[in-house]
């Protein structure tokens, strides 16, 4: 209610007797129109000689113009609830949009200042590797929520589960994995396979490499898919790989066989390992 | 690293700015920073730096703004960019636009000064991600009407594209293909002119369509 109206109100309530239910309904609502209507017109009765037809015709004015000013003000009323429910449905849609902008506003925010104080600290931190990761893990997951739909990672795809099994790694061993992925292909038994040999290849790399960066590239094209982890690490010599090794021998050449594609594993002491996993899919 | 390549950053993060300023100081010569698109172009024009370090997330039309602006009045500064968005998009829009590379903000100092070097030298500098998201916006098949002189890679390119890709550095891809290092950069710039010149829609749609930020 503005300042305007409750001046106007004061004015006229003092006024006009008929005047004053209608100013009172509209700023004090029902209930409080009809009691002090009643007794405006039960003290005019009081003061009016029964017997005087003129007095009838106030009495009259008095009882029953409150009474209708209040049927109609009951209507108003009504209509008033139904207004004020669509007003409600409104502002619920207003919260929403509210909160909408809201969250694009904080996401602006995080964008600018969280990211990139998290980079920062990765730059800045490498003498400290336990605050390197956990800068990385929540600049993960505030990306994953800045990004607010699916994210990459969130999909059903081979590059999905690539970038999914490439987190479990940096989580697990401390390590960055630089994921490139070109083309994608529909995640099913076969590319679970590849994608789970991938994740054994990053894992020896995060284990025995001695670095703490693995580069991944897996290309697809029309009916060949091509996945490389490499690292620069002290390498080995493929030639004597102990039997305990499980890891290389069946979890990726193996699977690969089983998978009817190749595992080819190129090391060198000293210089770094890279690991190639092809297979064949057909052209969709 | 030479200390008379004259850089300019352009960040408006001043904790990044000047985290990256403390870093660079003794390595590059800073002529100065600015965190705003207006102030960025007017003290470029002025100092005429080798090299910009630019950020692509810049409030007021972005890195892209700056890029335009110095390049119509002086096209021979050069731009790095810089990102912490990682988003295909916003990569894949200042290349277009005119910077000679791409890193992203968690690069090693190490790496960061050596990339500053290679592009006052007027190469391109790949990350590993650029390089990445080279190969997969080039990935499909060449739509019958587009120019396949710069609208797809030739086997050579997406060879040395892959090794990047993979973190090779361009001495480490000569040695795998056995080629030179000044191949390899011929090479690279072959790429980033494609990627500029490029009328593939794909790039565009490719870019809208990975939203991986």
């Amino acid at each position: 209610m503005t300042p305007g109206l409750i001046d106007t109100d004061i004015f006229f309530a003092g006024g006009y007797p008929i005047s004053s239910p209608f100013l009172f309904a509209t700023t004090r609502g029902i209930t409080a129109t009809i009691a002090p209507a009643l007794a405006v017109a039960a003290a005019s009765a009081v003061g009016v000689n029964a017997a005087n037809a003129r007095a009838l015709e106030v009495l009259t004015i008095n009882f029953l113009s409150p009474l209708v000013v209040a049927w109609g003000f009951g209507t108003i009323k009504t209509q008033d609830g139904r207004r004020r429910e669509a007003e409600e449905a409104l502002g619920v849609e207003r919260d929403k949009l509210a909160r909408a902008d809201e969250r694009a506003e904080m996401a602006a925010h995080l964008h600018d200042s969280v990211l990139q104080t998290l980079a920062l600290i990765q730059r800045r931190a490498q003498e400290n590797r336990e605050v390197t990761r956990l800068a990385r893990r929540q600049e993960r997951q505030l990306r994953a929520w800045l990004n607010g739909g699916p994210t990459l990672a969130a999909g059903n795809t081979l590059s999905s589960a690539l970038i999914r099994a490439a987190e479990e790694v940096e989580d697990e061993y401390d390590v960055m994995v630089e994921m490139s992925t070109a083309g994608d292909h529909e995640l099913d038994e076969r590319t679970s396979g590849l994608v789970l040999a991938a994740k054994e290849a990053m894992t020896n790399a995060a284990r025995f490499s001695g670095v703490d960066r693995i580069y991944v590239l897996s290309e697809t094209s029309i009916g060949l898919l091509r996945l490389v982890v490499r690292d620069q690490g002290t390498g080995f010599d493929p030639d004597r790989v102990s039997d305990d090794r499980r890891g290389v021998r069946e979890s990726i050449v193996g699977r690969l066989e089983r998978l009817g594609g190749t595992a080819t594993i190129r090391s060198k002491v000293g210089d770094g390992t890279e690991v190639e996993l092809e297979i064949v899919v057909s052209a969709e | 690293m030479s200390q008379d390549i004259r850089v300019f950053i352009v960040d408006d993060h001043h904790l990044f700015r000047a985290g990256v300023r403390s870093e660079l100081e003794d390595i590059v010569h800073i002529v100065g920073d600015a965190s705003e698109v207006d102030a960025a172009i007017e003290m470029i024009r002025e100092r005429v730096p080798d090299v910009v370090l630019l950020d692509v997330h810049m409030p007021g039309g972005g890195g892209r703004t700056v890029l335009d602006a110095v390049a119509q009045t002086h096209p021979g500064v050069r731009f790095l960019a810089l990102s912490v968005s990682d988003s295909p998009e916003d990569v894949i829009a200042v290349v277009r636009a005119g910077a000679r590379g791409y890193v992203t903000k968690t690069v090693e100092t190490a790496e960061l000064a050596e990339a500053i070097g290679s592009v006052a030298a007027g190469e391109a500098v790949f990350s590993p991600k650029l390089a990445g998201f080279v190969l997969d916006a080039f990935a499909n098949a060449l739509p019958a009407d587009l120019d396949p002189e710069l609208d797809q890679l030739s086997t050579r390119e997406k060879e040395v594209m892959r090794l990047i890709a993979l973190g090779h550095t361009y001495k480490e891809c000569a040695g795998r293909l056995d080629i030179s290092v000044k191949t390899v950069e011929r090479h690279v710039s072959s790429v980033l002119r494609k990627l500029q010149l490029s009328n593939r829609h794909e790039l565009a749609r490719w870019a809208a369509d990975r939203r991986i930020v």
